[in-house]
């Protein structure tokens, strides 16, 4: 598989935030993974109210920038487009994707997606990328068994826009995911609990570049 | 173009009660002559809340309604409402503007005489004043402000003033006395046996003083 002209605008590495899995404040840990090369941001706080999050977003606008990283916004449209982050990641439950290009077409916008019906939707909608999960086992979905391997393989054998694999990932299992389809990985608990992100980057870095993906 | 705050607000509310969704409650309102007409879906998803707001604002086109979206200006933004209003953990204001324009309406929610000022300072084009009676909507954290602050509110800010909380059939002359712009209700609308009776009942008593 070639990449196409789309894919060359990411990396392969998604840090998505949440800050009550850390035990440092969220802005340290972003600091330091924008620092240690991560160049795909999510803020994803949901249970925060409107003004809290536009401060941490504004924040995080800061640091992304300083760093040349990009960032993205989950569900709040309003909050990315006041922070003037560069997109959006909506979750099944959120706007329809044609709906954020309508209001700015220079928004990137990702669909996080759970079948493969809601993949091929997402892409024919106009989505940029796709973060595809849960594909591991996961302390944040406990209750739903993972999707497996297998299916990122399918999924991704109809899909070409760039795909990350969400949901248990780990600097150990991230190669597999690039092996079966995905174009990069989107870390949580790995990145946001890491006690030391600059090597847990770097480990990513390495189990998912140059991966011989044909 | 920038509508006007007066008269008679009704607000959706699903919380109160379930026998309608907030379109059918929209509806009714507008059917019994609600001026404006606000969306509050607080535990809706952002999905749902989008096509709740759709359909609101088709008909509140139809029916000459204004329509604002509580907390959200995306779902403002998205619906193409006619404005947005925000309560005191939302976006600030001068965030909401940047996304909605001068053209769209920016409510804030004050419950004290500094709070309206500096709503009006930050750009507010009004202000929903409250609770001005204890509610049984929303969880409170202050006591009832009454109609004599609202009074003190109304002399002391120049944009309009929409008073909140509490309101019903029985107490809404007294405030609508004040000279108060708009009023809103809640569960005086949602909860009564036929919302679109209650809403011309009410919006009887609002007639120009």
């Amino acid at each position: 598989m070639s990449l196409s002209e789309n894919q060359h605008k990411f990396s392969r590495l998604f840090l998505i935030t949440d800050q009550a899995l850390s035990n440092r404040p969220l802005l340290e840990v972003v600091s330091d993974a924008c620092r240690a090369g991560v160049s795909l941001v999510q803020l994803r706080e949901k249970t925060l109210d409107g003004k809290s999050l536009y401060a941490l977003a504004s924040a995080l606008r800061g640091i992304t920038l300083m760093y040349g990283a990009r960032l993205f916004i989950n569900d709040r449209l309003d909050v990315a487009l006041a922070v003037n982050a560069d997109g959006v990641v909506l979750p099944e439950t959120s706007f329809p994707v044609q709906v954020v290009k309508h209001i700015n077409p220079m928004l990137l916008v990702g669909r996080s997606v759970h079948d493969l019906d809601g993949a091929i939707d997402a892409q024919r909608c106009g989505a940029d990328f796709l973060i595809v999960g849960h594909i591991f086992k996961t302390a944040s979905k406990p209750k739903q068994p993972p999707r497996g391997l297998g299916f990122l393989n399918d999924i991704s054998t109809h899909i070409h826009i760039p795909i990350f694999a969400v949901g248990g990932i780990t600097p150990a299992n991230a190669r597999q995911c690039v092996q079966n389809g995905a174009f990069g990985v989107a870390a949580i608990s790995s990145l946001m609990q890491s006690a030391d992100i600059s090597e847990t980057v770097r480990a990513f870095q390495d189990a998912i570049a140059f991966v011989n993906t044909a | 173009m920038k509508r006007l705050i007066s008269g008679l607000c009704v607000i959706t509310d699903t919380a109160v009660q379930q026998r309608f969704s907030h379109v059918q409650l929209a509806e009714l309102s507008m059917q019994g002559g609600a001026d404006i007409v606000q969306l509050r879906g607080k535990a809706l998803s952002t999905k749902d809340l989008f096509a709740s707001a759709v359909g609101i604002r088709a008909l509140s086109l139809a029916y000459g309604t204004v329509f604002i979206v509580n907390d959200r200006a995306d779902i403002a933004l998205a619906s193409n409402a006619d404005g947005v209003h925000l309560g005191q953990t939302d976006l600030p204001i001068a965030a909401a503007r940047k996304i909605l324009g001068n053209d769209k309406l920016i409510g804030a929610t004050a419950s004290t005489i500094d709070d309206a000022l500096k709503a009006e300072q930050d750009g507010a084009d009004y202000i929903g004043f409250g609770h001005i009676f204890s509610t049984t909507s929303k969880e409170k954290l202050t006591p009832p402000t009454g109609v004599a602050m609202l009074r003190d509110v109304l002399q002391a800010v120049k944009i309009p003033v929409m008073a909140i909380g509490g309101i019903n059939q029985k107490n809404i002359e007294s405030v609508w006395q004040t000279g108060v712009q708009s009023v809103a209700v809640i569960s005086a609308v949602a909860s009564a046996e036929t919302p679109k009776a209650a809403t011309a009942q009410l919006k009887k008593i609002l007639t120009p003083l």
